[in-house]
């Protein structure tokens, strides 16, 4: 580490003498303060939850938004074309951002986490300390890395807005289980097996800090002009359906296991494509690249060029299929049958429909909140329009709109694969048309 | 398979923008130990063309090879080897200059025994020995410019690209810094310098390359320059209307007309002297009353001028060929 230029930077920047001096004195006032107002015997158990309190506020939080500062702050003083230049390659920056931008943070963690396991320990009753202290390192790691993801992220789609969808959806996976295994002292179950639900938190955070990580790595790579094709994205997707399929494996009421990981797959692969589509690049020029390396034949550039929503798509449809061939089987017995037969279907071209929408706008002169102005289409689509159909007595033409996924699964079908074809269609026409007025310059 | 005697070499190089394309078939190679000047007006495609050099972007179709390496395929190994300063550099302000080039040479992998001589050498060379501890925030637009450039020389490199490095320069920092372009040529190395003034480029130039609306419409060996055409002022006595389309009928073999207005104008001649004595001949035989016919030194900025009016009076011949053309065919039907 101490050979990584990135790191030694941050270190000249952020760990100056005064820093180093100022830090651990505010620190162990603000504990010491903490102490003397409680009253025995839980003078050390409330300087060990001021210590939890700091370390959460400095070195979660505020070193999150160094590690965001670290690469918007690259394009802001247009430093960020000399790193892309380096020969650093994407671990070493990677390390030396993720660990180098919030070091300050770090040093004035170092100073609070001590305080809090002694604190906890001190409590009888109290939270296991150890593994609390280890979740928290864990999700404050994850945390620096989304940071950075979302920083680096954020420059390619021109939208701040759309990595907070990334993010959040990121969160909702390892949120859920982290959280519930803090409250609960119960064993957790997955894939048969009791867990301690503490630990299994915990480790749980270091498994996602290290898939963070991973995407930190992959879009540094990217930046770095290193080809990589969508293989983590998809492993990402594998990991997630078997980290989720676990927590249903064993439950009384399943009685088709391949079928719920298709399920569930289908749901995280589905997710993961809707998602990505909103934060990827969009423009005429990706994709008419994309179709040369394809027309080329040459495959190996294809998949570089492959947008991570293209990558899953085969897979949601894998999924689809098999739960529509599996239908008959049903999955709880708390569903009826077929209950997800065509929908899976049904809702996969309904994501291509939506995505064709969004890559019709985007091939737009004037892309300015292109996101905010399909959002509000797809709003009128999913809502407005069938509800003023319904309430003016035209509920046949409210099904053309929005297909009725429950109550006649097969026209549902039959009406998104249409509105798909549609919307690609248009999508693809005027996708030809920007790229027909991309005309080359007269010569001379 | 690109010659191996060549530093660059650009093959069919398309690059779009949405909603334009900004290179469009450009190809060229580059002679290593040449400084080549980059130049065209203001959407020429330069910036983007050294930017697809050094690897930053992605070009639509094309190859660009450095040093014999493939740029798209192996971006980080050129990067290696070649040196960019961009127009729109950034430098960080809360380092010295001492730290900066410390981090330049380290992240561009300059071994550690060899980085304290390395760091005095690249000082030295932009004329910051004497500010190593200042704060970059605290140094010149022009000593920024240095040290952004001293940045990008401290590993050695085989191939500089430097987008518009002496904008913003006062006179005598850009009359330093064509001394270490050339300094810098003179140690082998290849310099591809874009710029709008080519008066400065003429100082250390020995190629030009010109490019406009994303193509090549010239490569040329501008030290050599003299020899292929001479620049010839001439002076009327009394304003004469329609001075240049009347000098253009002359001879048009061997002059192209720079600038002209009522009574001078200034021309490229490519000739020998009987070639020049027929000239002046004409001139007089037409009536024009010419008071001064003399040799001017050309310069880059003529050799440019002259490179664009050929091409656009080769332009205008093709459309009106096409047009006469075109009412030929419809007078034939």
């Amino acid at each position: 580490m101490s050979r990584n230029p990135e790191f030694r930077r941050n270190l000249v920047l952020e760990l100056t003498q005064y820093r180093l001096v100022a830090m651990p004195c505010v620190l162990v006032l603000t504990m010491l303060l903490a102490y003397a107002i409680a009253t025995e015997p839980g003078k050390l158990y409330a300087a060990g939850w001021t210590a939890f309190a700091l370390f959460t506020a400095i070195t979660l939080f505020w070193g999150t938004q160094l590690a965001v500062a670290s690469i918007s702050d690259e394009f802001r003083d247009k430093t960020w074309d000399q790193q892309r230049l380096s020969a650093l390659d994407p671990w070493t920056l990677t390390w030396g951002k993720l660990l180098g931008a919030p070091v300050f943070a770090w040093y004035g963690g170092a100073f609070c986490m001590p305080v809090f396991i002694a604190g906890m320990q001190h409590e009888p009753g109290g939270p296991p300390a150890l593994a609390l202290a280890a979740l928290m390192l864990g999700t404050t790691l994850m945390m620096h890395a989304l940071g950075l993801l979302s920083a680096l992220l954020t420059p390619r789609s021109g939208r701040r807005s759309s990595m907070a969808i990334f993010a959040l959806l990121f969160l909702l996976m390892a949120g859920g289980p982290l959280v519930s295994g803090l409250m609960k002292s119960d064993p957790i179950t997955w894939w048969g097996i009791r867990w301690n639900a503490m630990w299994f938190s915990v480790a749980s955070s270091w498994v996602f800090a290290a898939w963070a990580v991973t995407g930190v790595y992959r879009s540094l790579s990217t930046e770095l002009q290193v080809r990589t094709m969508p293989v983590a994205w998809l492993s990402l997707a594998a990991f997630l359906s078997f980290y989720m399929t676990g927590f249903a494996v064993g439950h009384m009421a399943i009685r088709s296991v391949p079928t719920v990981f298709a399920l569930i797959a289908f749901g995280i692969t589905l997710t993961m494509t809707y998602a990505s589509v909103w934060i990827e690049r969009r423009d005429v020029i990706s994709v008419h690249r994309l179709v040369l390396r394809f027309k080329a034949g040459n495959m190996r550039r294809t998949a570089e060029e492959t947008p991570c929503w293209l990558a899953t798509v085969p897979f949601v449809l894998l999924f689809a299929l098999f739960l529509l061939a599996r239908g008959d089987i049903p999955v709880l017995d708390l569903l009826p049958d077929r209950f997800f037969a065509e929908l899976p279907l049904t809702l996969l071209l309904l994501a291509l429909r939506d995505i064709a929408l969004l890559y019709f706008f985007s091939f737009t002169d004037k892309r300015r909140n292109v996101e905010v102005a399909v959002i509000v289409y797809l709003g009128m689509l999913y809502w407005l329009i069938p509800a003023l159909l319904s309430a003016l007595g035209l509920g046949p033409l409210a099904n053309l709109i929005l297909p009725p996924l429950l109550s006649n699964p097969t026209l549902a079908l039959v009406v998104a694969a249409l509105q798909a074809v549609i919307a690609a269609w248009l999508a693809i026409a005027r996708w030809r048309k920007r790229l027909g007025a991309i005309a080359p310059p007269a010569p001379g | 398979m690109p010659p191996i005697n060549k530093m660059v070499h650009v093959e069919h190089l398309i690059y779009e923008y949405p909603g334009l394309r900004a290179l469009d078939d450009v190809s060229f190679a580059i002679a290593p130990g040449s400084i080549t000047a980059l130049v065209g007006p203001n959407g020429a495609g330069k910036t983007t063309l050294l930017r697809c050099m050094a690897g930053l972007e992605q070009p639509l179709d094309g190859n660009v090879t450095i040093d014999g390496i493939d740029v798209l395929e192996h971006p980080r190994e050129c990067h290696r080897r070649i040196g960019y300063l961009s127009d729109f550099y950034g430098l960080y302000d809360a380092l010295t200059v001492r730290q900066c080039l410390h981090f330049a040479a380290d992240s561009q992998g300059v071994a550690t025994h060899a980085m304290e001589e390395r760091i005095v050498a690249a000082a030295h060379d932009v004329g910051l020995v004497d500010r190593l501890d200042a704060r970059a925030s605290d140094l010149s637009r022009g000593l920024r410019q240095r040290l952004a450039i001293g940045q990008a020389i401290i590993h050695a490199p085989k191939l500089l690209l430097l987008d518009e490095p002496a904008s913003g320069l006062d006179p005598e920092a850009r009359h330093a810094l064509s001394v270490l372009l050339r300094q810098l040529r003179d140690r082998g190395m290849t310099l591809i310098v874009s710029s709008h003034i080519l008066a400065e480029l003429e100082e250390y130039c020995t190629e030009m390359l010109i490019l406009r609306a994303g193509r090549v419409i010239e490569q040329r060996d501008v030290s050599a320059a003299p020899q292929a055409g001479m620049r010839l002022r001439v002076e009327l006595s009394a304003a004469v209307p329609q001075l240049r389309e009347r000098l253009a009928t002359l001879d048009p073999e061997h002059i192209t007309i720079i600038d002209a207005g009522a009574s001078t104008a200034v021309l490229l001649f490519r000739g020998d002297a009987v070639a020049r004595h027929a000239l002046l001949k004409r001139m007089l035989g037409s009536d024009l009353p010419v008071c001064g016919f003399a040799e001017e030194q050309l310069n880059l900025q003529d050799a440019y001028l002259a490179t664009i009016r050929e091409v656009d009076s080769t332009v205008d011949g093709a459309v009106r060929g096409d047009v006469h053309g075109t009412a030929a065919q419809k007078a034939a039907s």
